[in-house]
């Protein structure tokens, strides 16, 4: 929008309304690490989630396409993690984090929409994970919705959060604020039991 | 002055467009040509012979060939026009070619009178050239070769053989280069060190060549025929006069550390000789790794030394090197490592690069030429190759071929089947290239006969798990994803131009492309060829090419210096510039325009000055001097203006 007037003008003709592309587009987490800072981020944690056992998984919106976005190493990206040792947790480290969750072919009937989000849960319940986060609703939809428990969809009993979920939890905003109860898996259980939260939301 | 001009046709290029009668008439009644013809190709036979009865038969002074480019042709000409006993200098090509039918094709009227034009002005010009001879220039017979890989070894062989002197200078501390990691060579799976060794012997022993390893060029000037090189030459710390090859030093030398011949896949000392059959077969300290140098004390080398040859205090030393000319053979490197983050090279162990599993292939390798992997030495019984890993790839690496990769993938591929009968290779590959003698029978063997199973797709993905590699590819042939858990993988990585190769370019002022490869003069005609006179490239410094090619192509860098030093005196165009030097101001501007370094101050004068060898006679300081003391021979302003004078 800022350099193409091209196409500003089309899009500007489109909405009806001027708009130069003076506004910046920041991801969450970018604000949380080149704004806030991690560090300080971890000074304001109230509920320290130590011991937790969280797999990072990034998917392709968050890095994607690296030239435009430029918000981490598309190959092998880290800052997820940093986020979440902010936030006292554990990260685990699997091959699978940047693999696709199989994006809008879920919609599809059949194995290939499965195999890719089933291929990223297994491989992060096989390092130990206790729970896994996103950065995109689609992906936590995704893998969420792969462990459904039919027979096709094998729960693995493993909740995916997106990472404000457990910013929440960290900075000690109430349940009412979770959620949980949209979840497949639900994480209101693991959360109690490492003694994080007073009652499961919806168990 | 008496002047002649030939029209040619050069088949339909200029006749096909040109109305050359209308051209013949228009010049018979032009001021005072002498004589206007014209015929199908004056190039040929029969054509210069028109030429050369015309020069004497109507006693011509001075000639105009309308054809061609000059860089096409002006050569034949002018020797056409000499032997018949006219001053080459008097032989003008008017490009009606290049410059006007070529472009101008779908317009043949305006092409008729830009024709005239240039013809016109051409006879203006060539009708106030001066009568010129060539420059003279001494020749010092003999050379510098850089790189003492397999092409810069092949070049000074080829001139020492001839009975000239050759300076061999290499960066490492011992010759041979990349082919000294090789294991096994295609297409014949002859032994690359039993082809390499004799050759690096004859290098070290041979009377008329001065080898500089562990050396870097310190400085260079001077020109065609005349370079003076200065010659740097690392320390070492061990003195290698004294020094008698015992291999205690490296023996008790307490520091171990990644040996880079072995490409980090076994250990070396901080002394060490980089591998058993090293030329020159003497020890040098890693100044990096060294404890007397990291951490100032130990000494042990110097303490077990039976001759007293470790030196710690062992400086640069420099040595100067007069050459007619110079072979520049610097080599290639790979792909660097953490581009490839995809395939998990750099962070997963068993995912190496070629030259890795030539070293786990050799004989005298880390493995002793068994195929173990290197996380923990298994033998791997699946492995994948993966070609074209930053070749062919403008995305994420380059657009080019790195051309041996298809050879060695097969050839890797089959050496592992010899070794490992009961695995199972996987090669993924684009297209396979396999132009030359043998190589497509070497590749079909590797398919029909050894089992190799190649898959045509590309790989998106490696990853570590559970002790496997998996590769995630996709065969195009089927249409089917592929998920291979393999024991090993080996990435076919493009070559990329030796480190510092750009700066060594700039230090030569020859040029490179986009790349940092070395640029021929003429991809076709002049392969060995620098743009800058007297300086020659050969092997992968010019472009990737394997073991046969870089040969060939320093046999021939080698022939050119050799056709070079077959005479003690070189000429050269005396159309260059010249200082009127009642005029200079001594301003300095034909200096800063000079491209050659052909310029020159005498501050104390005031005065500029031309070298005329290094002159290649472009005119740009003579554009840019502002008094009009700068002028080219057979270029002057007042010819320049008779030219336009004659289009407008």
């Amino acid at each position: 929008m800022r350099a193409d007037l091209d196409r500003r003008e089309k899009v500007c003709a489109f909405i009806e309304e001027e708009y130069s592309g003076e506004v910046e587009v920041l991801h969450l987490l970018e604000v949380l690490r080149d704004r806030i800072g991690f560090e300080a981020l971890a000074r304001k944690v109230v509920v320290p989630l130590s011991g937790l056992s969280v797999a990072a998984y990034y998917g392709c919106l968050l890095l994607r396409p690296p030239e435009e976005v430029g918000i981490d190493d598309p190959e092998a990206p880290t800052i997820l993690e940093e986020f979440l040792s902010a936030l006292g947790c554990d990260p685990v480290d699997y091959p699978y984090k940047t693999e696709c969750c199989g994006s809008y072919v879920l919609l599809q009937p059949g194995e290939a929409a499965l195999s890719p989000s089933r291929l990223v849960v297994e491989s992060a319940k096989s390092r130990g994970a206790q729970v896994i986060v996103t950065s995109c609703p689609l992906c936590q939809f995704n893998l969420d919705y792969a462990q459904s428990g039919n027979a096709e969809r094998m729960d693995y009993g493993l909740p995916v959060l997106y990472f404000t979920q457990l910013l929440a939890i960290a900075l000690g905003l109430g349940e009412e604020s979770l959620n949980f109860e949209e979840h497949i898996v639900p994480p209101g259980l693991l959360f109690q039991s490492v003694g994080v939260l007073g009652c499961g939301g919806l168990t | 002055m008496r002047c002649g001009v030939f029209i040619c046709h050069c088949g339909l290029n200029i006749g096909g467009v040109v109305d050359i009668p209308r051209v013949l008439e228009e010049l018979a009644g032009y001021d005072n040509l002498e004589h206007v013809v014209d015929y199908k190709y004056f190039c040929s036979d029969r054509g210069q012979q028109l030429i050369k009865d015309a020069i004497r038969d109507k006693n011509l002074s001075c000639v105009v060939v309308a054809a061609c480019s000059p860089s096409m042709h002006e050569a034949t000409f002018r020797k056409t026009a000499e032997s018949a006993g006219l001053n080459p200098f008097r032989c003008e090509m008017a490009n009606i070619r290049e410059q006007c039918t070529w472009p101008h094709r779908g317009e043949p009227e305006k092409a008729t009178e830009k024709a005239l034009e240039i013809i016109k002005a051409s006879v203006e010009k060539v009708r106030r050239n001066q009568v010129l001879s060539p420059l003279s220039i001494p020749v010092t017979r003999q050379a510098l070769v850089v790189g003492g890989g397999i092409a810069g070894m092949q070049a000074a062989l080829d001139i020492a053989d001839a009975g000239l002197k050759v300076a061999l200078v290499e960066r490492l501390p011992y010759i041979g280069g990349h082919m000294a990691q090789l294991s096994e060579t295609f297409p014949t799976l002859d032994c690359s060190q039993c082809i390499l060794t004799p050759k690096s012997s004859e290098v070290g022993s041979h009377p008329n060549i001065h080898l500089f390893t562990n050396s870097e060029i310190h400085s260079i000037s001077g020109y065609v025929g005349n370079f003076n090189v200065t010659i740097r030459r690392k320390a070492t710390y061990v003195n290698w006069e004294l020094c008698n090859g015992c291999g205690l030093c490296m023996e008790k030398c307490p520091v171990k550390t990644d040996s880079d011949f072995e490409r980090g896949l076994a250990k070396t000392k901080a002394i060490s000789i980089a591998f058993p059959q090293a030329v020159p077969n003497r020890p040098v300290i890693n100044e990096e790794t060294c404890r007397h140098f990291t951490r100032g004390k130990c000494g042990v080398c110097e303490k077990v030394c039976p001759v007293g040859a470790i030196d710690f205090n062992q400086e640069d030393t420099f040595f100067d090197w007069k050459a007619g000319a110079v072979i520049v053979a610097t080599g290639y490197d790979l792909h660097p490592k953490a581009r490839v983050g995809e395939y998990g090279y750099g962070t997963i162990k068993d995912v190496i690069d070629g030259l890795e599993f030539e070293r786990l292939n050799s004989a005298s390798g880390p493995t002793q030429g068994e195929i173990r992997r290197p996380s923990d030495g298994k033998v791997p019984k699946e492995i994948v190759f993966i070609q074209c890993v930053g070749s062919r790839d403008e995305e994420k690496g380059y657009p080019y071929c790195s051309k041996i990769c298809c050879m060695y993938t097969a050839k890797h591929a089959r050496l592992y089947k010899h070794k490992v009968p009961d695995g199972q290779p996987y090669v993924f590959y684009m297209d396979i290239r396999a132009g030359g003698k043998g190589y497509e029978e070497f590749v079909q063997s590797a398919v029909e006969d050894e089992g190799v199973l190649y898959l045509r797709g590309r790989v998106s993905r490696v990853l570590e798990e559970d002790g496997k590699v998996v590769v995630f590819g996709v065969d195009t042939l089927s249409n089917k994803k592929v998920r291979i858990h393999a024991d090993m993988v080996v990435l076919a990585t493009a070559i990329v131009p030796a480190e510092g190769q750009r700066e060594l370019a700039r230090l030569l002022k020859i040029s490179t492309d986009e790349w940092g490869f070395l640029s021929e003069a003429h991809p076709k005609l002049r392969p060995v060829e620098s743009l800058t006179r007297g300086i020659y490239i050969a092997g992968c410094a010019q472009a990737p090419k394997d073991i046969p090619d870089s040969v060939t192509q320093a046999g021939s860098a080698a022939a050119k210096a050799l056709a070079l030093f077959s005479s003690d005196t070189l000429s050269h165009s005396p159309e260059v510039a010249v200082v009127d030097e009642e005029l200079c101001t001594g301003c300095g501007l034909c200096i800063e325009v000079c491209a050659y370094d052909a310029r020159t101050l005498d501050v104390q004068r005031k005065l500029a000055a031309v070298n005329e060898v290094l002159c290649e006679g472009c005119g740009a300081c003579q554009v840019a001097c502002p008094s009009g003391a700068t002028s080219q021979r057979n270029m002057e302003t007042s010819q320049v203006m008779s030219m336009i004078d004659a289009v407008i």
